[in-house]
């Protein structure tokens, strides 16, 4: 199997380039830098995969954006021709595999055509280093051993850790001895489980045995029972006779009793029907004497009463009471009527003022209606006159009151008089006026001239004050005198305002107030003279009225007294007051006669009254005796009532009587029955008195009570003697029987249970041996335990077999496999360090070592490092070589003869050159002379920029 | 001829222990145990339903000396409840249950008529019709010798049916007795052959029929599959067969594919689903799985937990459930692994591929010199070929531990 060329399409520093290979040696040179290691990693990645990018090897991705992988063209003469090409995809890479017959392949078939080699096992063998050639030196012996052993065996020391623990899990499993093994566990469960299982077989062995027990307990049982039932019968007849054979004695008994017993006819119930019979008699002879006695007594009882028509009279008079009563009042009225008569009398009289003897002569007076109109124009004209006095009289006064006012006003004007002083100015005032008038037109002319004399002053001083300070700022001192001068000429042109004008003007200020005043004086003055004028006449007319008044009053004077006279002549034969009312005393006057005459009426009516009361109260008093006339009609009522009490009880007491006789009769007549009844009885049963009787009922009595326990006996008997008894026992007798078979039932009994529960245990245990899963189950588990022990046993078996194959694998490696590598790598160590070293074994302790021709032994430690790098490589390619027809692959070497003397690496050629045949080697090396080394014709590819430019 | 009818039992191994069911717990094996007494009484009510004319019962009642009272009472039962229903039985004892064993025998009702250990002819007449039967019951553990024959050829009027517990002569599977040839059978001139003793159902020819039916319930991983026994109609020579299921549990083997599955959940669900549908048909079973397919199941994944631990998974969903199901094995396909150098395996596998039966037998000599032999069955080929496969594996995984 030969790599035929190398394409990388982008590796490391390497992009798009291709490496054409040959067969045998192929050389690639390159200096430091140019890229080898990248080209040898190239290959192990494009065969076994990209390492994963968490593993520490490179992966050589290239930097710049051309695509990642590569491909091999390999030439392989057992599966023929093909090509791998490994680019960017999964982490290992995607890879693709074309043969040259066009199939195409993936995974599973490069694992094939790589003979099932990775790439450790590819590395330990076909690609060593100078690198790890250098390595060696710094390995202990251990570890020196180790390395060159695993790289001759790939991997052996794994292959032992299996072993070991496989052997290990198997001890863990199984052991000829000891407990702890799961396999030995399992059996001392299985071992108990047989025993478990031996025990219940033999508890399953007892069923016979107890089959018959139980069928023997059953016989026992029934013939306890059947012999238990028949005592039992026994028993029971004579339990029977027990009781019949008292009940028959008795039954004799009782019948010779009753035939003692006379067979009598007592009736039925008589007993019972004498003492009812002789209780009523007692009763009725009780009844009889109380009712005779009450007959006495009533009879006894006496009843006053009066004759029927004394009551009818007394009934009437009860009747009349309300005349009676109505006679009394009205007496009682009229003397009160008289009485109140007589008080208005008196008052009358006072009245009219009437002595006792006028009092008589009035009552005979003409008081007619006629004389009184008579009597009226009198009055008239007297009262005229009267009212006229009245008016002039109020007239009178009235003008006097109005003189007297006109006096006071009068007084009240000479108050008001104007005074002397003022009168004096009032005669001035004309000449004042005048001079006022003409100071007021002197200032009206003035006033229309003052505006400009005020203006000339003033400009003047503004003129002066400009050219004097104009004058001052110019230093002009002539035009400061024209200022000033105009200056001076304004002021006083100023001074120079009018005098008198002032004066008017105050003048007419102070006349002006005078003026009015004056005025208002004038007039008061003239009103005051017309005022005293008008009062002074009327006063002159209220004096003449005055006058005229007076007369007036004195001629109704005189018309007064006139009438006062004729009315005197008219009444001078009556009583009559004159200064009093006429009218009234007319009015009174009639009155009092009508009293007079109504107090005779009432008079009258009393006497009449008093009469018939007088008359009735001595009728009354003839009946029942002397009576006060005020309480006569209660005694009437009462003694009324108490007759009609004792009319009621004399009627009753008659019809008691006559019930009592009616009572008296019919008791008499019971008793009689009665009688007769007890007679009767005691003629039924044959007796005269009432002891013998008695003494016929006790014997029936007794009778019946035998007859009665008689009927009970046989009921009793009928109960049992269905069938008559068999045997005559005696009590005694039957006691013993009794007895004995009781005994016999208890011991019986006693038998029966304890086989019963003999046979309730037999039956309980072999239904439970029927019915018990015990034995199954535990025969289920041991079939369970077999299976898992076998399970187990399996297990044992396997890791068994897997130990031992491992360890039988590498005897034979050692054996044989490895001796076959041992003696060719000897020869080439031999060849290689000029026959110095004959061979290069193993110890027994699995350790490298090398014996000198001498026979001295070395570790591989106490080598130098070259010969250690030459045993090494002796090994290796005895390794590549051994497995030559296995794992054809090339054989990659980075330099790693560099330090080998000239001697030896002529030497190592030669061994290569042998070998070059059968195996092509990938030499990377950085030594342009290695090509002339070789003497033998060799591919030579130059990495670096050459290389480019040779693809290009 | 009037038709007659009649039930062809076998092999009924009641109350037997189940075999290979390691790590069973005691829930499973209390349902395991039930389930020949379920088949047993599945027949018994079928027969008690079906009235047939009688009923045959060629040997194996019970598993051995080691029978429990309890599967006779059980049996008893039975018979009672065929003799209340009037139907005849004829029996004859096997191997396992000879007449030379010196346990504890409950009494069979009268219905039950039981061959002796010679050859012998029993007779009834069904409608008119005479019914001769043929067999004998072993008389002690072994009956290596042909007994064939001492069956007589049948004579002219009726039916002839033979009832025989044994096996073809040179069938080396089995360990034979009472070895015949089928010619030697049809030879008899019989109408039937009932046979007993192999539990594999199984019809030897046509003409007469020679009927295996096989147990009524399967009890370890090579007795696969649904099991019951005959109903059997003859009517002159025509006959037919029906075959009717007693088998309350079936072994039985399932194949998953793992296509497409990665994690572990995933895997639990594809098998939960193809065991429910295997149960669906099935009901309860042991199931043997073999996985198929399981490239895509993460790697690590498979070495990290034993497969211990997934069958502990699968069988934690099926626990205490009905149709009852019990995970036996899984069997995971041999690891091609890539990663892994041929270099260190090869060779140990290859020196594993050159053992023969003698060094594989040297390398258990330990175990089974030692008294835990007592409890192993000897390796046969196949398992010794398993063995192989399993240390295979074994070492691949272990390399693959190291690196």
């Amino acid at each position: 199997m030969n790599i035929r060329k190398i394409v990388l399409y982008g590796f490391g520093q390497h992009e798009n380039i291709e490496i054409e290979l040959h067969e045998g040696m192929n050389l690639l040179y390159g200096p430091n830098e140019a890229g080898k290691t990248t080209i040898q990693q190239a290959i192990l990645h494009i065969l076994f995969g990209f390492p994963q990018k968490n593993q520490q090897e490179l992966r050589y991705e290239p930097k710049t954006g051309v695509k990642y992988g590569g491909c091999l063209h390999i030439e392989d003469e057992e599966f023929g021709d093909w090509m791998i090409e490994r680019i960017r995809g999964r982490s290992s890479g995607d890879v693709s595999i074309r043969f040259d017959d066009g199939r195409s392949a993936g995974e599973e078939e490069l694992n094939r055509l790589l003979r099932g080699y990775d790439r450790r096992a590819f590395e330990a063998i076909f690609s060593f280093s100078l690198f790890q050639l250098q390595g060696l030196e710094k390995m202990d012996e251990d570890e020196l051993s180790r390395t060159l052993l695993a790289s001759g065996t790939t991997g052996l020391d794994v292959l032992w850790k299996v072993e070991k623990r496989m052997e290990k899990e198997a001890a863990s499993l199984f052991k000829k001895t000891g407990r702890i093994p799961l396999m030995n566990q399992k059996l001392a469960e299985i071992k108990e489980l047989e025993q478990a299982m031996q025990q219940e077989q033999q508890k399953l062995a007892t069923f016979d045995s107890l089959s018959e027990q139980q069928r023997q307990l059953d016989e026992q049982v029934q013939a306890l029972r059947r012999e238990e039932q028949k005592l039992h019968d026994q028993a029971e007849k004579q339990m029977i006779a027990m009781q019949v054979v008292p009940l028959q004695q008795q039954q004799r008994q009782l019948m010779e009793q009753l035939a003692q017993f006379s067979n009598d006819n007592f009736p039925v119930d008589g007993i019972r029907r004498y003492e009812e019979l002789a209780s009523k008699l007692a009763e009725l002879e009780i009844k009889k004497t109380r009712l005779v006695n009450e007959q006495q007594q009533w009879k006894a009882e006496i009843v006053e009463l009066r004759p029927d028509s004394e009551r009818q009279q007394l009934e009437r008079w009860v009747a009349q009471e309300a005349e009676w009563h109505r006679l009394r009042t009205d007496i009682l009225s009229a003397e009160q009527e008289i009485k109140l008569l007589d008080t208005k009398k008196v008052q009358l009289k006072h009245r009219l003022g009437l002595t006792d003897e006028q009092m008589v002569a009035v009552e005979k007076m003409d008081i007619s209606i006629q004389r009184e109109r008579q009597l009226e124009p009198l009055l008239l004209e007297h009262s005229d006159a009267e009212q006229q006095l009245h008016a002039l009289s109020r007239l009178i006064a009235e003008v006097e009151n109005d003189r007297q006012e006109a006096e006071r006003r009068k007084e009240e004007l000479d108050r008001q008089e104007v005074t002397e002083q003022e009168l004096t100015k009032l005669q001035q005032w004309p000449q004042l006026k005048r001079r006022v008038a003409e100071a007021k037109a002197i200032v009206s002319v003035s006033d229309k001239q003052q505006l400009s004399n005020r203006l000339i002053p003033l400009l003047f001083i503004v003129i002066g004050l400009a050219i004097g300070a104009y004058s001052m700022l110019q230093q002009q001192w002539l035009f400061v005198l024209i200022g000033f001068l105009s200056l001076a000429t304004g002021i006083w042109i100023w001074k120079q305002q009018p005098h008198s004008l002032e004066e008017q003007r105050a003048f007419i200020r102070e006349n002006e107030s005078v003026a009015s005043e004056l005025d208002s004086l004038a007039e008061r003055y003239e009103k005051l003279q017309r005022d005293r004028q008008q009062l002074f006449e009327e006063i002159g007319r209220l004096d003449r009225k005055l006058q005229k008044l007076a007369a007036e009053m004195e001629q109704v004077h005189s018309q007064k007294k006139q009438a006062v006279n004729a009315l005197q002549k008219f009444v001078q034969e009556d009583p009559i007051d004159m200064t009093f009312n006429v009218k009234e005393s007319f009015r009174l006057l009639r009155e009092l006669q009508d009293v007079t005459a109504e107090q005779q009426i009432w008079q009258q009516r009393l006497q009449l009254g008093r009469q018939q009361l007088q008359e009735r109260l001595e009728a009354v008093e003839a009946i029942l005796g002397p009576v006060t006339e005020d309480v006569v009609h209660d005694q009437l009522r009462r003694e009324l009532m108490t007759q009609k009490e004792l009319h009621a009880t004399a009627r009753s007491r008659e019809q008691t009587l006559e019930a009592l006789d009616n009572q008296l009769q019919e008791t008499e007549l019971l008793l009689n029955s009665v009688k007769n009844e007890i007679q009767e009885l005691f003629e039924q049963t044959g007796v005269s008195e009432k002891e013998q009787f008695y003494i016929a009922y006790q014997n029936d009595q007794d009778a019946q009570l035998v007859k009665r326990q008689l009927t009970e006996v046989n009921s009793q008997l009928s109960l049992y003697t269905k069938e008559p008894l068999t045997t005559d026992w005696t009590l005694p007798e039957l006691e013993r029987s009794r007895k004995k078979i009781a005994d016999r039932l208890q011991v019986l009994r006693k038998e029966v249970t304890e086989r019963v529960d003999e046979q309730v245990r037999v039956t309980h245990e072999l239904s439970q041996l029927k019915t018990s899963k015990t034995y199954s189950e535990l025969q289920q588990l041991f079939e369970v335990r077999k299976a898992e022990l076998e399970e187990l046993a399996k297990q044992w078996m396997a890791r068994k077999a897997v130990s031992v194959a491992i360890r039988q694998t590498m005897s034979e490696w050692r054996e044989h496999q490895l001796p076959a590598v041992l003696d060719k790598a000897n020869e080439w160590f031999n060849r290689l360090t000029g026959n110095r070293y004959r061979t290069l074994g193993l110890t027994s302790e699995g350790y490298f070592q090398a014996v000198t021709r001498d026979g001295q032994q070395f570790t591989i430690n106490e080598l130098s490092q070259a010969t250690k790098e030459q045993a090494y490589l002796s090994l290796r390619l005895a390794l590549a070589s051994a497995l030559l027809d296995r794992a054809p692959f090339p054989i990659i070497m980075d330099d790693p003869i560099v330090h080998f003397d000239n001697e030896r690496l002529s030497r190592m050629i030669e061994i290569i050159k042998e070998l070059q045949p059968s195996h092509q080697f990938l030499y990377f090396t950085c030594h342009a002379e290695m090509e002339t080394k070789w003497s033998s014709k060799l591919h030579k590819v130059e990495i670096g920029t050459r290389v480019k430019g040779e693809i290009q | 001829m009037e038709t007659i009818r009649f039930l062809h039992i076998a092999d009924l191994h009641l109350d037997s222990p189940f075999k290979g069911m390691a790590s069973a717990g005691p829930d499973e094996l209390a349902r395991l145990q039930q389930s020949t007494f379920v088949a047993f009484e599945r027949f018994v009510t079928y027969a008690v339903k079906e009235r047939p004319d009688f009923v045959v019962m060629v040997g194996d009642l019970y598993d051995g000396e080691d029978r429990s009272l309890r599967a006779q009472i059980r049996f008893q039962q039975g018979m009672q409840q065929l003799e209340k229903a009037e139907i005849p039985v004829f029996l004859s004892y096997g191997n396992h249950d000879h007449l030379a064993g010196n346990w504890t025998r409950v009494s069979l009702p009268g219905n039950v008529h039981v061959f002796s250990e010679e050859v012998e002819q029993k007779q009834l007449i069904v409608r008119g019709e005479m019914v001769s039967l043929y067999g004998f019951s072993y008389p002690q553990r072994h009956v290596r010798e042909s007994m064939i024959a001492d069956y007589p050829v049948a004579g002219q009027d009726g039916y002839h049916i033979g009832l025989l517990h044994g096996s073809v002569a040179g069938d080396s599977a089995h360990a034979v007795y009472a070895p015949f040839t089928v010619r030697e059978l049809q030879d008899k001139n019989y109408h039937y052959w009932a046979l007993g003793h192999i539990h594999k159902r199984q019809q030897l020819a046509e003409e007469p029929l020679i009927v295996y039916p096989g147990n009524i319930q399967g009890r370890h991983r090579n007795e696969q599959g649904v099991k019951g026994f005959y109903d059997v109609s003859l009517s002159g020579e025509d006959a037919s067969l029906k075959f009717v299921r007693t088998s309350n549990i079936v072994f039985t083997t399932l194949t998953v594919s793992c296509e497409g599955v990665e994690y572990a959940d995933d895997w639990v669900t594809v098998c939960q689903e193809a065991i429910d549908t295997l149960a669906t048909e099935m009901g309860s079973m042991v199931v043997e799985l073999v996985m198929e397919h399981t490239e895509g199941l993460t790697a690590d994944l498979l070495h990290v937990s034993s497969e211990s631990e997934w069958i502990d998974i699968l069988r934690e969903q099926y626990s205490g459930l009905d149709p009852f199901v019990w995970i036996a094995s899984i069997e995971w396909p041999g690891t091609s692994n890539m990663e892994l150098s041929k270099t260190l395996l090869e060779p140990v596998e290859y020196t594993l591929e050159c053992w023969d039966q003698n060094d594989w037998d040297d390398l258990v000599k330990e175990v089974y010199s030692h008294r835990a032999g007592r409890y192993l069955e000897r390796l046969t080929p196949s398992e010794t070929e398993q063995l192989k496969v399993k240390a295979a594996a074994l070492l691949a995984n272990e390399l693959l531990k190291e690196g």
